[in-house]
């Protein structure tokens, strides 16, 4: 089967003032976002991208979208590359690829009805004539179940609660039936009640569409119920990548470890033990000497300060880059 | 954070080469462009040959466009503004001649406005929405809608004309004591109406301003939080609301020298004040363009450093800044 | 009555205003029309002063006054109109333009606003009617040049700001190209401030041409109300009237307009509302103290209602919450936005927002009362809450970026906290107790001396959490402590409070949205649903054996890491709207175990086991 999308080596890095010695010396101090990050999605596939804030998941989000560029790597979709299109081919791109945001109350323009801002992308596209267009909305606004759709329609954002407004920009994404599509954290910021709905109107539409989804959150438990398949950030890469069952059951990286340790227990019994972390992530400026994570892990050992981690392959379609993989596998304690 | 503070304080005083030269440019290019010779604009209708000649010759009339201007820059920057063709005397020394009056008017009025505007913005700032606020609210609004010229020339007919208590007209009286606390009384009077003028328009301003900030910051959440400790409401205003409060006040202050300068004009012309705005009127009148545009220069670089001044009072004040 | 009054005396200055500048655009208009004199005929008598036949007299060439009032009305309006619209539609353009494609071109055109607002206007325009001629032409376009860069700096902000919007990203993500994402979108959605700034606009354009003609410098041939008042001044003595009209109408017409502005401003801007809300009436009433029982509980709540006044509306963001909690003990309140739970947590230390009051309840403090029917208790004068807030109580907010002073270094406002309530003590003990409070909470020393700002989210959550712990309270209300950071320091912070409380045998209410977050910290959970506490039990039963259709809907609507996987369960509707008249039972609508009797009969407080309540008509019926 063919990957519908590719990246490799895929980088992206924001320049930073430096001082003016270092500017002087020809030093150009940057932000690396995103670090050199491999990711895979095959058709009809959701694989969620799971990491903290300056993790750089968002940022990837973006250049998938084209909303920023790449400083270095490639983005294959369905073979080509995307990041050096003309204007034409990007807009084509664009149409196959869409995104969902994080903040639901932003998400529409005001001043517009829904059915407009559901009709929008069709009308940049320029697909069929009016009437079309906006049967086409009208049905998409029906699928993401704002029903009754004749009430829903010429509705203003302000009288739409949180959840109507997500499942409104869910419309408007899919609309033009990409083939894949990046969610950036749909759900968290909304109300815990009204999650489940949305989670599981995007489980059913992926179903039903066929549509592969890039499901970005920091949320461990929601990654679980989304995807098959998760990668996990760290400061801008990913230390680990596999089945979504396999990592919460029983990861190989002491960072997704102790994600998974964090994550509250919603049930009575035993108490778990409580994460003792240092400090918090501070964004890389510079060549990391070894393991990015080592300052805070727990596990870190010299040769993980010195040397950086390859990735180790646990199983066919698992991996982690951690040097003492195989141990925190088997169970060693992390926390 | 420091180094932020410092690249900020240096980068703004960088900023002000770039404005004079600007503000010089423009003043350059406005020559240039107005209709009629540009020598007989500088020298008068009815100067004599040879000082038109001198004129071509100092400001280069005869030779090409961007020599002339980098003349002319090179003019002002040396402090050569030209000569006022009334008097014959250099324009940059009759400006300086003029300044104390007009500091003398322009700062009380700027000091008692930003005092009493703020005072009173801050006291209607405890009830916001009450009928007091809205209504003060409202007659500040009035108050910088007034003309001041006008404002001026009704407190003449009031005080001078009518009631006949204050002198209407210049800084002193003509027959008055030349010297020690009889001058300062008699300067002292003929500054009251004039700085009643001034000091009305712009009060409405810091009212207004001193009252949103003040409401704003006190409905900020930490506010909530020192309330919580226990301060007092009067403790919090004073100590805590206030000074976050002052912020947009500095910042404006800076912006609007511009506009108290221009009331400065309008006023000096009212009450005959000697001051740089009746030089500018007088110039007006006569046509002396050269005080016109030394005047406009000298204008726009004090409104430059006080906006210099302004932003470096707030980075004192305000620790965030130097960060963005 | 009152607030009819009240609503219209803050219309008033607007319908005034309107008004004015109705009467203006009337004049202008009609003025050909009128059955006025002409404005420049000298046939009348000289110097008349205002009579019935000239109503607002001659001036000294003979000319009527109000005839050249009328018809000044329309040079103004002209001039008003022009150079704002001018100025604006170059403001628009060019600040859209800068702040939308940034980088070289937006440095070079925001440096080119930056410096053309210095320059003072009124002295650039006098400059350039000097030098080019008085016509009214040459004014407008001068009083445009010079004021555009006003509007242009606040479009760039606006579309700064509105740049970085979801809506806007949408529209690019979807392919929508530069125009028609600045004209469709970024545009109309930042024209507010302009609108309200062109009003200005207009009011500094009128003065600057009243000024102008006042030194002399308005077009000679046009009727100008400055120009008025320039050859009124010199006949002040003998003809008031001819300076007194024109300025007046200065005034009216200017004020006008910034009143507009300032109507409109409100009108286009709903924060603003927040600021002129009026603060709520706090009743107080007066009780002897008594001398509390030894093992009174902690915090005892009682029927506790609150309003929310927001102009004409009001809302109950708390109605009706009743609970104890005794020493030691530990309780989470839980639930989603707009159920009242952080109303709840600002109510029980009574740091409310100043339009909350409390309509009904009583609070007792470590046994002190503190609130009665909804009134503050005091004593001769003194607030009996006073003494114990942040020394027996205390409270930690969210988002501590906001929640500290952001000008003053963080261990000079605990300094200050410490010191309010230790009059005793000097600065030297207030800075050892701030030592020791940072040691045990974990944060660096050297800290101290730094702003909010150089701190991380982390720490300076610990900052806040130490200044809520300097005087040892026994009971410490924490609000959302952790909500903005991130997932690891979330834990990590949620942990070191379980920590203290255990050290410092602190009573403890947590509140949060987080289920799981204050099932592992808090000993009892009270899920609250529309301003009412639904169901109220020992941690493990609320987990296991939750009886309120609301705690297991939103059990099972949580998706989970461990265990099987399973799909989370949707919970049909939203949170309910404070706002809208409510169902009996709160829940009715989505509860899927509704009954007609839900809808229309309030239901009970069910006692379902020892230290376990739940507000619905099935509680002892509804099976897990």
């Amino acid at each position: 089967m063919t990957l519908l999308l590719e990246t490799r080596g895929l980088e992206k890095r924001y320049p930073l003032r430096s001082g003016m010695m270092a500017a002087l010396r020809g030093e150009r101090r940057s932000l690396r976002a995103v670090d050199g990050i491999n990711l895979t999605l095959s058709p009809g596939e959701i694989v969620a991208l799971v990491g903290e804030s300056g993790s750089g998941k968002t940022t990837t989000g973006k250049l998938l979208t084209l909303q920023e560029t790449p400083t270095s790597g490639e983005i294959l979709f369905e073979g080509r590359d995307v990041t050096t299109l003309g204007h034409v081919e990007r807009k084509a791109y664009l149409r196959r690829v869409q995104m969902i945001f994080q903040n639901p109350y932003e998400a529409l323009d005001p001043r517009h009805r829904v059915i407009q801002s559901v009709m929008e992308p069709l009308e940049i596209h320029n697909t069929g004539t009016a009437a079309e267009r906006r049967a086409n909305a009208e049905r998409m606004l029906e699928a993401v179940e704002l029903r009754p759709v004749a009430r829903f329609m010429d509705r203003y954002p302000a009288d739409l609660s949180g959840g109507q407004l997500q499942r409104v920009a869910i419309a408007r994404a899919l609309v033009l039936n990409p083939h894949l599509v990046i969610a950036d954290e749909p759900v968290s910021m909304l109300d815990v009640s009204v999650r489940a709905g949305v989670m599981n109107l995007m489980l059913r539409l992926s179903r039903d569409l066929g549509l592969a989804s890039l499901y970005i959150t920091h949320d461990l438990a929601v990654a679980r119920t989304m995807s098959t398949r998760m990668a996990v950030m760290y400061l801008g890469m990913v230390v680990e990548e596999g089945p979504t069952e396999a990592l919460v059951a029983r990861a190989a990286h002491p960072y997704t470890r102790l994600l998974v340790a964090s994550v509250p227990e919603h049930r009575a019994g035993p108490r778990r033990t409580r994460i003792k972390l240092a400090g918090e992530a501070s964004a890389l400026t510079s060549a990391p000497q070894g393991c990015r994570f080592a300052p805070r892990c727990p596990l870190a050992t010299d040769i993980c300060r010195t040397q950086i981690p390859m990735k180790l392959q646990i199983s066919a379609d698992h991996w982690s880059a951690c040097h003492h993989a195989l141990q925190v596998v088997s169970g060693h304690q992390v926390v | 954070m420091h180094v932020g503070l410092l690249r900020f304080v240096l980068l703004r005083l960088l900023q002000l080469v770039p404005v004079t030269i600007i503000v010089i440019v423009i003043n350059f290019l406005l020559l240039h462009l107005a209709p009629g010779d540009i020598s007989t604009t500088l020298a008068g209708d009815n100067a004599d040959p040879a000082y038109l000649a001198m004129i071509r010759e100092s400001y280069g009339l005869d030779r090409p466009f961007h020599e002339q201007l980098w003349r002319y820059l090179v003019q002002i920057g040396s402090g050569d503004m030209g000569v006022s063709f009334r008097s014959r005397e250099p324009v940059f020394d009759e400006i300086m001649l003029r300044v104390p009056a007009t500091l003398l008017l322009v700062g009380t009025s700027l000091v008692l406005s930003v005092v009493v505007g703020t005072s009173i913005g801050t006291w209607i700032a405890r009830r916001p929405g009450s009928t007091l606020d809205s209504g003060i609210s409202a007659l500040a609004v009035g108050l910088f809608s007034i003309p001041v010229f006008w404002l001026g020339l009704m407190l003449v007919l009031l005080f001078a004309v009518r009631l006949q208590i204050l002198p209407a007209m210049g800084m002193t009286s003509v027959d008055g004591p030349r010297e020690g606390i009889g001058r300062v009384m008699d300067v002292a009077t003929h500054m009251v109406l004039p700085v009643l003028a001034l000091m009305t328009v712009s009060l409405g301003q810091y009212v207004r301003l001193a009252r949103s900030a003040v409401a704003e910051v006190m409905g900020e959440s930490y506010i909530t939080t020192v309330r919580a400790i226990g301060f007092s409401e009067r403790t919090i205003m004073m100590h805590y609301a206030l000074r976050n409060a002052l912020l947009p006040v500095v910042t404006v202050l800076g912006l609007q020298l511009g506009l108290v300068l221009t009331g400065a004009v309008l006023t000096e012309t009212v009450f005959s004040w000697p001051g740089l705005g009746r030089l500018i009127y007088d110039a007006i009148l006569a046509r002396d363009t050269p005080v016109i545009m030394g005047s406009f220069i000298i204008m726009s670089a004090t409104v430059a450093i006080a906006s210099l001044v302004t932003d470096l009072l707030y980075a004192v004040i305000d620790p965030r800044v130097g960060l963005k | 009555m009152l607030g009819l009054v009240r609503v219209l005396s803050g219309r008033i200055a607007l319908v005034l205003s309107m008004i004015i500048v109705g009467l203006a655009v009337f004049a202008a208009i009609a003025a050909p029309w009128l059955p006025i004199a002409d404005p420049n005929a000298m046939d009348a008598m000289p110097y008349t002063p205002p009579g019935a036949e000239h109503w607002l007299g001659t001036d000294n060439y003979g000319r009527d006054v109000l005839s050249r009032i009328v018809w000044g009305a329309r040079l103004a309006l002209l001039v008003a109109l022009i150079s704002s619209a001018i100025a604006s539609f170059l403001g628009i353009v060019l600040g859209s333009i800068s702040g939308y494609f940034g980088g070289l071109i937006d440095t070079v055109l925001s440096r080119t606003f930056d410096v053309f607002l210095l320059i003072p206007s009124f002295f650039l325009v006098l400059l350039i009617v000097a030098l080019f001629g008085s016509r009214i032409e040459f004014t407008m376009v001068a009083i445009a040049l010079t004021t555009w860069p006003r509007s242009a700096r606040i479009m760039r902000a606006q579309v700064l700001s509105l740049k970085s919007r979801v809506y806007v990203q949408a529209a690019k993500a979807a392919g929508a190209s530069h125009a028609r994402t600045l004209i469709r979108h970024i545009i109309p959605n930042g024209l507010a401030p302009i609108i309200t700034d062109a009003t200005i606009l207009m009011g500094l354009a009128v003065l600057t041409e009243a000024g102008l003609s006042f030194l002399g410098l308005g077009d000679q041939n046009a009727v100008s109300w400055g120009r008025m008042i320039f050859d009124g001044q010199r006949e002040l003595r003998l003809a008031p009237w001819m300076s007194i009209f024109p300025g007046v109408s200065l005034l009216l017409l200017v004020a006008a307009f910034n009143l507009l502005g300032d109507g409109l401003n409100e009108a286009l801007n709903p924060q603003l509302r927040r600021l002129t809300t009026r603060a709520a009436q706090k009743p107080t009433c007066e009780l002897v103290p008594t001398v509390p029982e030894p093992d009174a509980p902690i915090l005892r709540v009682s029927n506790l209602r609150m309003a929310y006044d927001l102009g004409s509306n009001s809302i109950a963001p708390v109605d009706g919450v009743s609970f104890t909690l005794q020493r030691g003990d530990s309780l989470g309140v839980v639930g989603e936005s707009g159920c009242g739970k952080s109303s709840l947590g600002a109510a029980i230390l009574q740091v409310m927002a100043p339009n909350a009051r409390m309509t009904d309840g009583d609070i007792d403090l470590a046994g002190a009362p503190i609130l009665r029917d909804g009134c503050r208790v005091v004593h001769n004068g003194r607030d009996s809450l006073a003494s114990l807030r942040w020394t027996k109580a205390a409270i930690i907010f969210q988002s501590a970026m906001n929640a500290l002073n952001p000008v003053m270094k963080v261990g000079d406002q605990l300094i200050e906290a410490f010191l309010l309530h230790r009059t005793d003590a000097n600065r030297d003990a207030a800075m050892q107790r701030v030592v020791a409070v940072f040691d045990l909470i974990g944060v660096p020393r050297a800290r101290m001396g730094s702003y909010p700002h150089e701190l991380s989210g982390g720490m300076r959550q610990r900052v806040m959490i130490a200044l809520s712990l300097l005087h040892e309270p026994e009971l410490l209300v924490a609000d959302e402590p952790t909500t903005a950071l991130d997932v690891l320091v979330q834990d990590q912070i949620l942990g070191e409070i379980d920590a203290l409380k255990k050290q410092m045998g602190l009573s403890l209410i947590l509140i949060s949205h987080d289920m799981g977050a204050v099932a592992e910290t808090c000993r009892r959970v009270a899920v609250m649903y529309a301003g009412e506490i639904i169901e109220i039990a020992p941690t493990e039963t609320i987990f296991g054996y939750a009886r309120h259709p609301y705690t297991q809907a939103l059990l099972a609507a949580l998706p989970t890491v461990s265990g099987e996987k399973r799909l989370p369960k949707t919970l049909p509707g939203e949170p309910v709207n404070m706002a809208e008249p409510m169902t009996a039972c709160r829940f009715a609508p989505r509860c899927e175990k509704a009954a007609d009797i839900c809808r229309t009969t309030r239901p009970p407080r069910v006692d379902v086991a020892p230290e376990h309540e739940a507000l619905c008509h099935f509680a002892g019926l509804v099976r897990t």
